[in-house]
Parts: C-alpha cells; structure tokens; sequence
C-alpha cells in the first residue's frame, strides 16, 4: 500500500509542476524563447497575493482572481517592452534577456520584501492542510485541487490553440512568422498574447506555490529548473506532454524520497537526464512541429 | 485611377541591390506576368508590393493610398495578397486551417472554404490532412486558396509552377483561368515564358534589378522577349535572334 501512496503523492505533487510548466511551455512552443525568468515571475505571483491577502482583508480566492490579470498585463508589458527587442536580435538574445530579468526580479523582491521566508499557509485556513481518505490512503485536498486545476488549464490551453481562431493564429505564427504576416496575422500581437497567457498562468502557478509552501525571493530558479524539467521530460511544446512531464518528475521525486529523503531532487534529475539521453527526446516529443 | 503604382523602388539586402529604380503600375483587372532570371529581382518586387521587404527609397501606392510604411499584416486588409515563393504553408495546420486562418480580412469578399474546394477539387479529399503531408500541386493549390480566403484585389503569385508536375502545373492553370475571368488583379511571377503569355496581357521583363521590356502581351514578340530575358538588348542590334 506504501508504494501506491508514492504513486498518488508523485502524481499530486507532478500536477504542480505541470502548473508551472505550462507557461514556460508555451512561450518556447510560439516564440522559441526559452523564458530564464519563468520561476522568479511565478514567485511575483505568489508575492502579490501574499501582499492582498495580508494588507487588505480580500479573501485568498478573490486574491487569486485579481493576482491573474495583474499578472496577463505584466507579460504584455514584458514582451513589449523587452522581448520585442531582443527577440529581433537573434536567438541567444532572449535568453540572456529573460536572465537578466530573474536577477532583477529576485533582487527587487530581495530589496522589498527582505529574504525572509513567507508563505500564505496562515491565511488559507484548512484549505492547504485538510485531506481525505480513500481506501486506505490520504489523499490531500489541495494537492487534489492542484493537479485538477492544471488539467483544466492545459485542457483549456489545448482547445484555445486548436478550436479557436486566435488559437490557429498563435500555431500558424509559430510555424512561420513571416508567411502567418502575409495572411494578415499581426505576429507581434500574437507574440505579446501568448508572453501575457504565459505569465498569468506562471502566476496562478506562484499562487499555488504560495499556498502550499514557504517562499523566498531565491524561491524562483529552483522552481524555473523544475518546470523545465517537465517541460522537457513530457516533449517541448505539447501541452499533454507538460502534465504528463510534470507528473513523470513528481513520481520519480517522491520514489527518490522514499528511498532516501535527501534523494527527493537527485531522482528527478537523474530522469531528466535520462530523458534527455534517449534518442527520442520527451515523452509526447513530435520532431519539427512547434506546438 | 491605376490600382498599384510603384515608384522607382529600390530594394537591397544588405550590400546587394536587388531592385534598382523600378517603376510600374497596374490597372484593376490586368493580369501581368512578370518574368525573368533568377535573380531578377522579381522575387522582391512582389515582396516590396506585399509589405515583407522594406524599400531603400521609392514608394508604393496603392489605390491612391501610400502604404510604403504599412507592414505586410496590415496590406492584407486593403486587399494585397502574396503567395510566396515556395509556398510556406502552415505545415502542422490541416488544409482547411491553412484556408480559413486569412479568412474574412480583405473584408467584402465572398470567398468560403467551400468555394475554394469547388475550384481546387483535388483539395476536397484533403481537407482534414496537414499541410504538411500534401504532394506540391496540392500546396500550392492550398497555398493560393489561402491567399484567395483574404479577398484581395490583387493577388501576388511568385512562382507557382515551380518544382510542379507537368500535371500539377495544369490543373493549377486551370483554376488560376478561372480566377483571372473573375476580375482579380493578378501579378504572376513565372519561369515558363508560354505558359506566363498564355494567361498575362501585359508583361514586364526585369534583368539584373532593372525593367528591361514591357509591353502588352499580344504585342511583344517571343524574340523580344527572350532577348530582354537573356540580356541582350533588341536596340543593340546584336544576337537578338536566339
């Protein structure tokens, strides 16, 4: 029974990561930018609703739903204001861009808010600690509620990019700016609402991880690193690739926890290496089609 | 009031001059075959007409409108459509996403999916396929269609016979026919001197950037033209015969 409570932890706890993965997913699926920045800009997410839950006396699920469109304008500001630019500059450009930008995030949020440790645990009531049973196991309610809200935004994702013409747009700009341009697609545009869609989901993901653990200004790359490792372990660009990357990382954690609790990380990157080593790439990899 | 009026454009990537000083303009419903070697400059010209390469200097107006600074996206709304060399479908998009991802944006327009497969047939059978997996003829018959979803005035077509089964090549005359007898203006960039007299009623010869020759079609002669083709100048007087 031991092994299928592993099982079901590993799960639980990949639906998280694949939270955190979807954005960073999606911005290398349309632009090819793989985003340095995508921990840290969760990591504001969590800031942010930690700030409205504790100055104001907003309610955290309200909190959350402010925290998204906050987040949606900061990504358009993002790519119109720095990725715009870099991006016309050549591939290596963005990357260096969206490093700079994590050192300038974890040093302003190093600078506002102390390295203290915070978390939204306090304010969040029985939401984060309460579980229930079944057959045998306990089951946390959050970590139930996390893995479903990543399937209903990857779900949501999949069908904004294949069943709607905003979401055509977005693949046929991916598969080739300069022709989606002749049909009239302002790729721009496109670009700045997928960067926006990116972040705001990298902020629902910090509002997750604000609930569920403490949090630091140093907090994002650790989380950057992870996403990445879904993203790459599920195949870059599919977005059923990203949860099933997030969960095959969580199991494989939990298993090397369960071995030795100092192993917890070390199994999840000995599978990402592994991974990366076989010669069919992600687990949902598909060869030359961005998303 | 000509419909496209070019401007002594000038057209460069970065050291090489491309087009040099090129004037031309077309009347609404012409269909103008502009031909050439390889590396004419024909290429470019349609991509300084469609808004994809900025021009040195010069400008480009169209319907009395100066869209020299308008970028490509928004072109396609006046009603300029490009068909680009080589295709450049969508290759992960099946063929009735490649079709409707311009549709509706000229505005006023009446063409539908359902219209496009009426004149292209051979696309019916593939409507739900990737683009990627069609054979050329059908491409480049999805990749028109595409154009044509965008309801343009005038549409641009570089190349569409090239690397086309004699078949192929055919049946996309055939269409291209029809779609000429609807009162489209067409530019058509082509290799195949008959096949561009066959469908054009003005031609214009370019040569290294530069218009060499043009002329209503019925009356240039073939050895004009091929002189122009070649380089050697009719006025010269030397080897015009080929």
């Amino acid at each position: 029974m031991n092994w299928v409570n592993v099982l079901l932890q590993g799960v639980l706890l990949g639906g998280f990561y694949a939270l955190l993965a979807c954005g960073l997913s999606l911005m290398f699926g349309v632009m090819r930018i793989i985003n340095l920045a995508h921990g840290d800009i969760a990591v504001i997410g969590a800031y942010l609703i930690w700030v409205i839950v504790n100055q104001t006396s907003i309610p955290p699920w309200l909190a959350a739903l402010l925290v998204l469109p906050m987040m949606w304008v900061g990504g358009y500001v993002v790519y119109v204001l720095l990725l715009e630019r870099s991006r016309r500059a050549g591939q290596l450009v963005p990357l260096l861009t969206t490093f700079g930008l994590a050192i300038v995030i974890e040093n302003v949020l190093l600078q506002v808010f102390s390295p203290d440790d915070h978390s939204l645990l306090s304010s969040t009531g029985t939401l984060a600690t309460s579980s229930f049973s079944f057959g045998g196991l306990s089951i946390s309610f959050f970590g139930v509620f996390t893995l479903g809200t990543a399937v209903v935004v990857l779900a949501g994702l999949q069908l904004f990019l294949s069943r709607t013409s905003s979401g055509r747009q977005m693949r046929a700009t991916a598969e080739d700016p300069d022709a989606a341009e002749l049909v009239g697609i302002n790729a721009r545009a496109v670009y700045a609402k997928a960067t926006a869609i990116a972040v705001a989901i990298a902020g629902l993901g910090g509002i997750f991880l604000a609930i569920r653990q403490t949090f630091n200004p140093s907090t994002g790359p650790t989380q950057l690193i992870f996403a990445f490792e879904a993203v790459v372990i599920g195949g870059f660009g599919s977005p059923w690739g990203t949860l099933l990357g997030g969960i095959v990382l969580g199991v494989a954690q939990v298993i090397g926890a369960q071995v030795n609790p100092q192993y917890f990380v070390l199994f999840g990157h000995l599978v990402f290496l592994a991974v990366l080593a076989s010669p069919r790439g992600g687990i949902l990899a598909r060869r030359g089609r961005a998303l | 009031m000509s419909l496209l009026e070019v401007r002594s454009v000038d057209g460069q990537y970065g050291l090489l001059k491309a087009v040099r000083g090129v004037s031309l303009t077309l009347e609404e419903g012409e269909t103008h075959a502009l031909i050439g070697a390889n590396g004419a400059g024909k290429t470019t010209l349609l991509r300084v007409i469609a808004g994809a390469h900025r021009p040195v200097s010069g400008s480009v107006v169209f319907d009395g409108v100066d869209i020299t600074r308008i970028p490509a996206h928004k072109r396609v709304a006046l009603g300029i459509a490009l068909v680009p060399e080589g295709r450049r479908l969508f290759p992960g998009l099946t063929v009735e996403e490649n079709l409707s991802i311009g549709a509706g944006r000229g505005g006023g327009g009446t063409w539908t999916v359902d219209r496009i497969l009426e004149v292209f047939p051979m696309l019916r059978q593939r409507r739900t396929h990737r683009a990627a997996t069609l054979s050329g003829g059908e491409q480049q018959a999805t990749a028109i269609g595409r154009a044509l979803m965008c309801n343009p005035r005038l549409i641009l077509l570089d190349e569409v016979s090239l690397g086309l089964a004699p078949i192929a090549v055919a049946a996309v005359y055939d269409s291209l026919r029809r779609l000429i007898g609807g009162g489209t203006t067409v530019v058509l960039v082509e290799q195949d001197l008959g096949r561009a007299l066959g469908v054009a009623s003005r031609v214009t010869c370019m040569l290294h950037g530069e218009i060499v020759l043009q002329g209503a079609s019925s009356e240039l002669t073939r050895d004009q033209i091929s002189a122009a083709y070649f380089g050697v100048r009719p006025s010269s007087g030397v080897g015009a015969d080929p």
